[in-house]
């Protein structure tokens, strides 16, 4: 049950595997298929069916494989962009509140002297 | 200011149009490795099915060629969206000192043109001293092309 919840969620790599598993099918049968046979005319059709397609299938496998580590890797980057949007907009807030409750005391400007100033609060300008 | 990223809406770092190239390259190549398979096994002339393994190595080369290209573009902005989203995060939130005697920040001294991560050779017993990447550009000074701050 749970092996196909995660074929379903990653069906990518479920395509993946298959794709390497019947190139590699493929390939044994057509090095089988060529044994027994003398000549270079009748092995030709097992190297293209076997060898050929069977590493095509193969590649096809391994670049979908790898597609979708980079294509999870890029998910990751959208969640951390979002997380640090998030955190950066909640920080100019604070810390424009508390500019904002400085400036309203008595020597507050003292507080938001240039060296004092947040990085966020010269950047908001 | 962080950005949005305006390709955040795509399921990875490729676009439609690539994927639709890359997907018809792909069968391209299948159909010609099934096509010689086809071919070469209906002839008995060597010299034809040596055509036909050449449109067969054709067709793996095109398969080979696009899924490298493939590959290498997706990985590339990949890492140029992680260098981007590294430079937002220390523009937004940085702060010096992250630890006892560690700063985020770049440091310089005041005669230098160039500001630099605090582990970077170029400075190492100069006394420079960290500052914010604003202030270190208000210095009219830009990041080190050796450490990369």
């Amino acid at each position: 049950m749970n092996l196909l919840r995660w074929c379903r969620n990653e069906w990518e790599r479920t395509s993946a595997v298959m794709l390497i598993g019947a190139g590699l099918v493929v390939f044994v049968l057509g090095w089988v298929g060529q044994q027994d046979k003398g000549l270079v005319t009748e092995q030709i059709p097992y190297v293209v069916s076997g060898a050929m397609f069977g590493l095509l299938l193969i590649i096809l496998g391994a670049t979908i494989w790898l597609s979708a580590d980079l294509r999870d890797e890029w998910v990751k980057l959208d969640r951390l962009e979002e997380a640090v949007t998030r955190t950066a907009a909640a920080l100019e807030t604070s810390e424009s509140t508390a500019a904002t409750a400085a400036t309203a005391t008595p020597g507050g400007h003292r507080a938001l002297s240039a060296e004092a100033r947040p990085a966020s609060v010269e950047m908001a300008r | 200011m962080i950005t949005a990223n305006p390709a955040r809406t795509l399921a990875g770092p490729w676009r439609e149009t690539q994927v639709r190239v890359v997907c018809a390259a792909q069968l391209l190549a299948v159909a010609a490795v099934l096509i010689a398979t086809a071919g070469s096994a209906h002839t008995a002339s060597f010299d034809e099915q040596t055509n036909w393994l050449t449109v067969a190595v054709a067709g793996l080369a095109l398969a080979v060629v696009v899924s490298a290209a493939w590959l290498l573009h997706g990985r590339r902005r990949l890492v140029r969206r992680r260098a981007g989203l590294t430079t937002s995060i220390a523009v937004a939130f940085d702060r010096p000192a992250a630890g006892p005697g560690v700063h985020l920040a770049p440091v310089a001294t005041a005669q230098m043109s160039h500001y630099h991560r605090e582990t970077c050779q170029l400075v190492r017993g100069k006394g420079a001293e960290p500052a914010s990447v604003i202030e270190h550009r208000r210095a009219q000074r830009t990041p080190c092309a050796v450490c990369r701050p």
